[in-house]
């Protein structure tokens, strides 16, 4: 999983001690502190396609279709899944 | 609330309408049949629920009663009489006024990465087109608006081929997008995908997790899988399907096997089903006859005999009934009443990766031989949708009402005259094919299940003559049957 920021590639992967399920409306995270996270609406969209292995091009693709004018920003959801410790940044300033 | 109300009265006077044209003689004595089984009748009344075993004495008695309009003078005949007489009920009748589509259905792309010996798919057209994101999200919205202007509890999307999955961007993304759209709708929504399970590991989980039925076509052991299913390229697609079946068996999603049967596999038909109950675990197993195609007729392929298929498959759903798992021969289902087969009477709603908006999923071409339009409309993917109510007024009206050569069927209400398409209804009455017979025999092995005397049909089985009596018998209308 990789998200582009001007000329540079980070590749985001998911903490290693984070396990998640999916419920009918909810998908629900969880590590090993027992910290957990909810994700609901366009978030759970966007970690669906995330574990699928698409590419950050592919998850803003998915989403301009999906949202039309209304396309959220998944750079700063992949930023915040960062900032929280669902995801974890594979090398610094790391250029794919 | 008054739109509803109006759509009711609507509803209802159309119902009316369909009963007036039987007014001249009560519909409850078109509706009750009787049926030859050796040396007793099966009497039996498919909108009512009810079927009897009764002597010849009996069928004669019932018969008189009814065309005289007096009692039996026999306890259990007039109670008979009188349960018909008394318990209103409503056939089944086409759906009317607005679209309300059971499900939408999705046609990622017709390719597929299979060669089936016996598929009518192959070699399309259009083989490498798949459909674009835009146009399945504007199908996923047209529908989710359409069940969130109704009091549907849910929303189901049902994904066709070719093979599904090899446009898996399009169930990637449309499965969460079907999900995020019901979410606003404050509705459930359920997936089905009918596949031939020849995928990677890693997307075989995510579709036991995300999908909540399966249908997988997998013909039985590894020798007639490999033989009626290869890859395009020739290889073996046992293994990957195999293991396809087992993910699917431990997965949240309800599997149900497809096998297709032909004249070289129809006495396996028993093995396939144990074999299926040890391997994996499904919740019903399908078997269907070949249905000859110009690929199926090229490699030699031709169907079952109708009483050998009839026959195997009565054995087989015995096994896999006693380990639980569920026969399916969809036309013989005694559970369901309907006037129409397939998606075809349901409003189902199939869109093909070029827009075409179909009441089938099968090929144009295919239904287009046989006389047939079953085309809806279409979508552009740009915010142009054409739906012609015309058109769905003429595909409601292919049904069982307006298939006089079904009248006289005791599986008329189950079987509805089975696939428009592939199912081409003989001339006159009582002159049944292939299909028919299958069906009606299993019909009577399900109808006997259910009162309790399975031992009957075994008695049938083994009694060639009283076999084709009771599956030949030109009307089943108990009035018609001659003393």
């Amino acid at each position: 999983m990789a998200t582009l920021s001007d000329d540079k590639t980070i590749v985001y992967l998911c903490a290693p001690d984070i396990e998640w399920v999916r419920d009918k409306d909810q998908t629900i995270l969880v590590d090993k502190r027992g910290q957990s996270w909810s994700l609901e609406g366009i978030e759970a969209a966007a970690w669906d396609w995330l574990v699928l292995g698409y590419s950050y091009k592919d998850m803003v693709r998915f989403m301009r279709v999906a949202f039309e004018n209304q396309t959220p920003d998944v750079a700063m959801i992949l930023s915040h899944w960062h900032d929280v410790g669902i995801l974890q940044a594979a090398g610094d300033d790391r250029v794919g | 609330m008054i739109k509803k109300s109006i759509k009711r009265e609507v509803e209802i006077s159309k119902k009316r309408e369909l009963m007036s044209h039987f007014s001249t003689w009560p519909v409850v004595w078109h509706d009750l049949f009787v049926i030859p089984l050796v040396d007793q009748f099966l009497i039996y009344a498919p909108l009512h629920g009810m079927a009897a075993l009764v002597n010849r004495a009996a069928v004669s008695s019932l018969k008189r009663a009814i065309l005289s309009g007096k009692p039996a003078n026999d306890a259990r005949l007039d109670e008979i009489i009188h349960v018909l007489q008394t318990e209103v009920v409503t056939p089944p009748s086409p759906k009317c006024g607005n679209l309300a589509p059971a499900f939408l259905g999705l046609l990622p792309t017709r390719g597929c990465n299979l060669a089936c010996r016996y598929c009518s798919f192959l070699a399309t057209d259009n083989d490498n087109l798949v459909m674009s994101l835009s146009l399945a999200r504007e199908a996923v919205d047209w529908y989710m608006d359409l069940v969130s202007q109704t009091d549907q509890a849910w929303a189901e999307i049902h994904y066709f081929g070719g093979e599904p999955f090899c446009a898996e961007e399009v169930i990637d993304f449309t499965v969460t997008l079907a999900g995020l759209r019901a979410h606003a709708a404050g509705r459930a929504v359920r997936f089905e995908v009918a596949t031939n399970g020849a995928m990677d590991e890693k997307r075989c989980r995510w579709v036991a997790d995300h999908f909540d039925t399966v249908v997988l076509s997998l013909d039985g052991p590894a020798e007639i899988q490999n033989f009626y299913r290869p890859y395009k390229n020739g290889r073996c697609s046992f293994e990957a399907v195999s293991r396809s079946a087992r993910i699917l068996s431990e997965g949240a999603a309800c599997l149900f096997f497809r096998s297709c049967i032909t004249d070289q596999t129809v006495d396996r038909m028993a093995e396939i089903a144990t074999w299926f109950c040890h391997e994996y675990r499904p919740g019903g197993v399908c078997f269907e006859p070949l249905q000859p195609v110009n690929d199926s007729t090229v490699e030699q392929l031709v169907p079952p005999d109708p009483y050998k298929f009839a026959r195997h498959f009565i054995q087989a759903a015995e096994i896999l009934e006693a380990h639980g798992v569920e026969s399916i021969y969809a036309s013989a289902d005694i559970r369901t009443r309907r006037v129409s087969f397939c998606p075809v009477g349901q409003d189902a709603v199939i869109v093909s990766p070029d827009g075409a908006l179909n009441a089938c999923y099968l090929l144009p071409k295919d239904w287009e031989a046989k006389g047939l339009d079953l085309c809806l409309g279409r979508m552009t993917g740009y915010g142009s949708i054409e739906l012609d109510m015309e058109r769905v007024a003429r595909v409601r009206s292919l049904n069982v009402w307006n298939k006089p050569f079904c009248a006289r069927c005791f599986c008329k209400w189950h079987c509805a005259g089975s696939c428009h398409v592939n199912h081409i209804l003989p001339d006159h009455t009582g002159a049944y094919d292939r299909l028919c017979l299958q069906t009606r025999i299993i019909a009577l092995r399900n109808i006997l299940k259910s009162i309790g005397r399975i031992d009957l049909i075994s008695q049938l089985l083994e009694d060639a003559d009283a076999l084709e009596q009771a599956a030949m018998q030109t009307s089943d209308i108990l009035i018609d049957v001659k003393e």
